[in-house]
């Protein structure tokens, strides 16, 4: 071999090794191994956008480099998963919310920086069965989605807001693919019930209200939700538990057997809601109403107690009340998912459970 | 006019055998034992699951487990009732259907 030829092939034995791609998994956890948790993907086979924070401290290894593909991986199931295809979109930002504070509206999230780094069809591949939940599942071709961007982002630093929109393709749906998730278990959380509702909703019990106790995290959204008329309004009130039940026929409403079960002298917040109407074709309830209480993520509301109870405006009926208890741990997943319809404005945001992904970057 | 349990049955009958509901996001066996239980597997980051009785309207909603395999109670419920087992609501509603089969005598 001539020499200039040796220098020509060392030369680019080094240009590959400084281009080579690199990976690093969010969160390093599941690196090898299965997280907790499962989460479906976007597109597989339903329309969904799936925005994902992933913190600073998940992506280090990547400060300053450019990323030019993620990857989800299956979660560990003996069942195998049947093939497909979907169409996506991805978006890449550096958010300005930490994932602590992931806002449920999309467009919070998204940095000035947002780039589309992919659109186009993805497919699932037909992935064997593997060994029961938390047995490891090898980063193999079997067992992942791979988006390969078109256009590489640059991570400068911060949260990145990987946002993914997918849309099944019909005949073409994948369906039950499940993809890993991390998920941390809050401790402490809890709800009781206190006394009976009244009204045409809720059944024999008029249990007509809930509140989603996992979701009674610091630093998270307490979820109130309550069955009622379309296009109806009813008050959700906060406050501390009644001695005993109250007729509201000492406060001149004529409903019989309908109680307040909250101190009236201890009401911190009464908070309106519209019943949105319910569309899904095997609904059993027209509408439901929500409230969304942001709860400080702070050690000052660990194990703080409160009870709510509805009042429907429409019908001057009272729900069920409940008592509940912010947990008392704050996540420290640093990654947070925000998911629902592409056509909604907001999502549905967890901060302790988010799915894996496996970021590659030169 | 079709009852909402005669539409529910109909649905539960086009989903076909176990598990149903793959589509759907969530999923669950199609028939179950009064007093029993049956498993929910929840795909989306939701953090309750709804038990509905289609007949009455009783409706009991139970935390998603860790891990999101969910254990669900089912009613003392007569052979034939149909429950909704569902999930969000609104645009994010998913719901499945599962049918209370009694016990052979």
């Amino acid at each position: 071999m001539q020499p200039s030829s040796a220098f020509t092939i060392s030369l680019l034995a080094l240009t590959t090794a400084l281009v080579a791609q690199s990976s690093v998994v969010a969160p390093a956890a599941a690196t090898n191994d299965d997280l907790l948790s499962y989460e479906w993907v976007a597109g597989a086979s339903q329309p969904l956008r799936q925005q994902i924070l992933v913190g600073q401290s998940h992506l280090l290894a990547m400060l300053g480099r450019p990323i030019t593909a993620i990857e989800l991986r299956r979660t560990a199931a003996p069942e195998a998963y049947l093939p497909g295809n979907a169409n996506l979109t991805v978006t890449l930002s550096t958010s300005p919310n930490a994932p602590l504070g992931c806002d449920n509206h999309y467009a919070g999230n998204v940095g000035p920086d947002a780039t589309q780094v992919f659109a186009g069809t993805v497919s699932f591949p037909a992935s064997p069965a593997t060994g029961v939940r938390m047995t490891p599942v090898p980063w193999s071709p079997a067992n992942i989605v791979r988006i390969q961007f078109a256009q590489p982002f640059v991570y400068l630093g911060g949260t990145l807001c990987v946002d993914l929109t997918g849309q099944p393709i019909p005949g073409q749906e994948a369906n039950w693919w499940m993809a890993d998730a991390a998920e941390e278990v809050m401790p402490g959380t809890a709800a009781v019930e206190i006394g009976a509702g009244c009204g045409p909703y809720g059944g024999p019990q008029h249990a007509w209200s809930e509140v989603a106790h996992r979701s009674l995290v610091p630093g998270g959204r307490a979820q109130f939700r309550a069955k009622g008329p379309a296009n109806g309004m009813a008050l959700a009130v906060f406050g501390g538990p009644a001695p005993s039940p109250i007729p509201l026929g000492a406060f001149g409403i004529a409903t019989p057997n309908c109680f307040c079960h909250l101190d009236p002298g201890a009401i911190f917040a009464a908070v309106a809601a519209v019943y949105v109407p319910e569309t899904h074709p095997l609904a059993l309830v027209s509408a439901h109403a929500e409230v969304l209480v942001p709860l400080p993520a702070d050690v000052s509301w660990f194990g703080v107690q409160l009870s709510t109870q509805w009042f429907d405006l429409t019908q001057l009926t009272t729900s069920n009340a409940f008592t509940w208890t912010i947990g008392n741990a704050i996540p420290t997943l640093d990654m947070a998912l925000n998911e629902g319809h592409p056509g909604d404005a907001k999502g549905w945001v967890t901060t302790y459970l988010a799915p894996v992904l496996r970021f590659e970057f030169q | 006019m079709t009852s909402a349990t005669d539409r529910l049955r109909e649905a539960r009958a086009i989903d076909g055998s176990a598990p149903q509901g793959g589509g759907e996001g969530i999923r669950t066996v199609t028939v179950a034992s009064p007093g029993g239980s049956v498993m929910v597997n929840v795909g989306p980051n939701e953090s309750s699951v709804t038990i509905a009785n289609a007949t009455t309207g009783a409706s009991v909603t139970i935390p998603v487990a860790p891990g999101k395999d969910t254990q669900i109670p089912i009613p003392n419920v007569p052979g034939g009732t149909v429950l909704t087992i569902s999930i969000g609501v609104g645009t994010t509603a998913r719901i499945i259907v599962v049918q209370v089969i009694a016990p052979s005598p």
